[in-house]
C-alpha cells in the first residue's frame, strides 16, 4: 500500500537471498548507503512505482536484524550521534547474538554499506578478543589451527612475550 | 528454491573487515595474538600494525644480572651475556630478549617512544627499539655544544669540555662521558618515523665541574647537537607535548620553559616564572595528563644501610601540581590531590601518564617510579590516596642488584 505522492518514494521492497520480501520505509532504508543509492537513482528517473531491491547476499534472518538496527537508528537520525540511549541499545543489540550470526551480520553491514553497524560489529569483536589467548580466539570464532607445529612454534618464538 | 544455510567461516572474512577489527585493537599484544590465529589472518595482517597504536603500558627493563656484570667488569669471561629481562607489571611475568646492542660496555641512558637511548665508550649515541631491533643514530657526543675537542689518542682525557657557567675547561674520559654527561634525553616521536615531520631529541647535560646544566637538541639523522638559547635555567626534567609540538623543561624553582623547534633547527624559547613561593621536594618531573602540563615533586629521605654502611635515599612521597598560566609568562602550580584514573611512570625514561582502566591490574591514582638519582634501587609505587609507597612485586627488598650500574628503566613497547 505505497502512498505515491509526487515523485518521491516513501517505501521500498527489499528481497532477501532466500526470497522473502520486506517492506521498508525510506527513512529506515536510508540507513544503508546501498539501499539509499538505489532509491536516489530511482527518484532521479522520476519513478513512482514501488521499487524492489534484491539482496543476493543477505538471508532473511540477517536482513531482519539489519533492518531492526536501521529502524532504531532512523528514529534517532535527527539526534546527535552521542545519544546515550542509542549507545546503550547498540550494546544490548549485539550482545544477543552468537559469533556465527555476528559474522553474517558484519558481512551484511559491509555489503549494505551500513557504516555505523559495521563499526559497531568490529568494535564488539575487537572488545571480545581483548586479552584472550590464541586458543580462546580460535574457540569463540570456531577457527581451525592450520599452522604446522613448526610454524606455530616459530610464531610464538618471534614474540614470546605476547603469548601466555 | 530454499538456499542451504552456510555456516560462516571467520577465517575467511574479507580483508577490509579483518583490518577494521585489527585497527580497533589498542593493545599491541592483542594484535600479535590475532595474527597467530590462522594462516589467512597472518598473511593478511602485516607484522607492524597499519594503525598507530596508543602508548602501551611500559615494561620495566631490569638491570643486567649482577653476576654477568661482575664477570664482565673483571674481564674474566669472554662470553657476553646479551640477555635482558623486561618485567610486565600486569602479568607479573618476565620477558627475556637478546639485546646485543645494550650489553656492557654500552649504557642505557633512558627511553622514549619505545626506544632505549644508548651510549658507549665511543662518541656514538643511538636509539634502539628492543622489539623491532631498529637502531637509529643521534649526532655523536663529540658534536655536543660543550665539547671543544675529542681525541681517542688523549687516553683518559679524550673529551675537552667548556663549562659555560664559568668559562673554564676540563677533561672527561670515555666512561665519564658515557655515564655522567647527559642527564636526560627525550624524543619528540618515534625516531624511525620517516614521515613528513622530523623527530627531535632534547637533552639536559650536566657539567662535571659545577653541576650546572645546559639544554641541547638535535634533529634525528642530522650531524650536530645544537645549544638551546637559554641561560641560567638549571633544568631538572623535560617532556614533549605532541599536540602543541613543544618541548617543556622545568628548573629547580618550578620555572617552566617551552621550546618550539622548527625544521631548520631554530629553537624558539618562552619562559614562565613561577609565582609559587616555594615548591617543596627533592626532584621535579614534568608529565602530560590529558594534554595538561603537570609537575611532580619527589621527596626523598636519607637512611643508612646497615649492611653496606651506605647512605641510601628512599622515596617517601610525591606531590602533583597543575600548570596554571597567570599573568604574562607566569605560572601558578596548583596542587592536585587526586589523579583520578591516571597512573604515572617516572624515572630515567620520558615521563608517561596512562589511564589505569585501559590496563586492568594497573593501580589508578598512583605513581610508578624508578631510581634515577642515587643508584640505590629506589623503586616502587606511590599511592596518592593512601599516601604510602608500595614495593613492586618484581623487586623484593632482599634482591642483590648491583648498586653502581644501570637502574631499571620504564619502556613502552612500540612496534614502530
Amino acid at each position: 500500500m505505497a502512498s505515491s505522492s509526487s515523485s518521491s518514494l516513501s517505501r521500498v521492497v527489499v528481497k532477501s537471498s532466500d526470497n522473502n520480501l520486506f517492506v521498508v520505509n525510506k527513512k529506515v532504508a536510508s540507513q544503508s548507503q546501498l539501499l539509499k543509492q538505489c532509491i536516489d537513482n530511482m527518484e532521479e528517473k522520476g519513478t513512482n512505482d514501488v521499487i524492489l531491491i534484491p539482496l543476493s547476499n543477505v538471508t532473511s534472518n540477517i536482513l531482519t536484524l539489519v533492518l531492526e538496527y536501521c529502524e532504531k537508528h532512523a528514529d534517532f537520525a535527527d539526534d546527535d550521534n552521542n545519544n546515550q540511549e542509542l549507545k546503550q541499545w547498540d550494546h544490548e543489540f549485539l550482545k544477543k547474538f552468537d559469533y556465527a550470526t555476528l559474522n553474517s551480520l558484519t558481512m551484511a553491514a559491509d555489503y549494505m554499506v551500513t557504516k555505523s553497524l559495521l563499526n559497531l560489529c568490529c568494535q564488539f569483536i575487537a572488545d571480545s578478543i581483548k586479552d584472550l589467548t590464541v586458543q580462546q580466539i580460535r574457540q569463540i570464532f570456531d577457527i581451525k589451527n592450520d599452522f604446522t607445529p613448526q610454524e606455530e612454534a616459530d610464531i610464538k618464538n618471534e614474540n614470546a612475550w605476547a603469548f601466555r | 528454491m530454499a538456499e542451504e544455510e552456510i555456516q560462516p567461516d571467520w577465517s575467511e572474512i574479507p580483508d577490509d573487515i579483518l583490518f577494521k577489527i585489527a585497527q580497533t585493537l589498542p593493545i599491541y599484544s592483542d594484535y600479535i595474538r590475532l595474527r597467530a590465529v590462522c594462516l589467512k589472518w597472518r598473511i593478511t595482517l602485516p607484522s607492524t600494525p597499519l594503525h598507530t597504536l596508543p602508548c602501551q603500558l611500559p615494561w620495566l627493563l631490569l638491570p643486567p644480572s649482577s653476576t654477568s656484570i661482575k664477570a664482565l667488569c673483571n674481564n674474566i669471561t669472554t662470553i657476553t651475556n646479551t640477555r635482558r629481562t623486561f618485567y610486565n607489571i600486569l602479568t607479573n611475568k618476565l620477558h627475556t630478549f637478546h639485546l646485543l646492542e645494550s650489553t656492557y660496555p654500552r649504557r642505557i641512558l633512558g627511553s622514549s617512544h619505545g626506544y632505549l637511548i644508548i651510549t658507549s665508550e665511543t662518541p656514538e649515541i643511538f636509539c634502539f627499539n628492543p622489539l623491532t631491533k631498529s637502531k637509529i643514530f643521534l649526532p655523536p657526543l663529540s658534536s655536543l655544544p660543550g665539547v671543544i675537542s675529542f681525541k681517542f689518542s688523549n687516553v683518559g682525557r679524550e673529551y675537552m669540555i667548556l663549562d659555560q657557567s664559568n668559562n673554564r675547561t676540563y677533561h672527561l674520559d670515555l666512561k665519564q662521558m658515557r655515564d655522567e654527561f647527559i642527564r636526560k634525553i627525550v624524543l619528540s616521536s618515534s625516531p624511525s618515523n620517516n614521515g613528513s615531520t622530523p623527530s627531535f631529541a632534547f637533552a639536559i647535560t650536566t657539567s662535571f665541574l659545577t653541576h650546572s646544566t645546559e639544554l641541547v637538541f638535535c634533529t634525528v639523522n642530522q650531524n650536530n647537537w645544537v645549544s638551546v638559547p637559554v641561560s641560567d635555567f638549571p633544568a631538572e626534567d623535560v617532556i614533549y607535548c605532541q599536540s602543541q609540538k613543544l618541548f617543556y623543561a622545568v628548573n629547580h624553582l618550578g620555572n617552566v620553559g617551552s621550546f618550539r623547534i622548527d625544521e631548520n633547527g631554530i629553537c624558539d624559547v618562552t619562559i614562565w616564572e613561577t609565582v609559587n613561593s616555594i615548591i617543596p621536594g627533592d626532584m621535579k618531573y614534568l608529565v602530560l595528563i590529558n594534554e595538561e602540563l603537570m609537575l611532580l615533586t619527589r621527596h626523598l629521605c636519607a637512611e643508612a644501610d646497615v649492611i653496606t654502611y651506605c647512605e641510601l635515599n628512599r622515596t617517601v612521597s610525591f606531590e602533583v601540581y597543575r600548570f596554571c598560566e597567570c599573568g604574562s609568562q607566569q605560572v601558578w602550580w596548583d596542587p592536585v590531590m587526586d589523579l583520578g584514573d591516571k597512573v604515572v611512570f617516572v624515572g630515567e625514561s620520558s615521563s608517561l601518564a596512562l589511564s589505569a582502566s585501559d590496563f586492568p591490574g594497573c593501580k589508578a591514582n598512583c605513581i610508578y617510579f624508578t631510581d634515577d638519582h642515587s643508584k640505590c634501587n629506589d623503586i616502587g609505587v606511590y599511592d596518592l590516596k593512601e599516601e604510602c609507597v608500595e614495593a613492586l612485586p618484581c623487586f623484593p627488598e632482599d634482591v642483590s642488584l648491583p648498586l653502581s650500574w644501570e637502574s631499571p628503566i620504564w619502556i613502552s613497547p612500540n612496534p614502530r
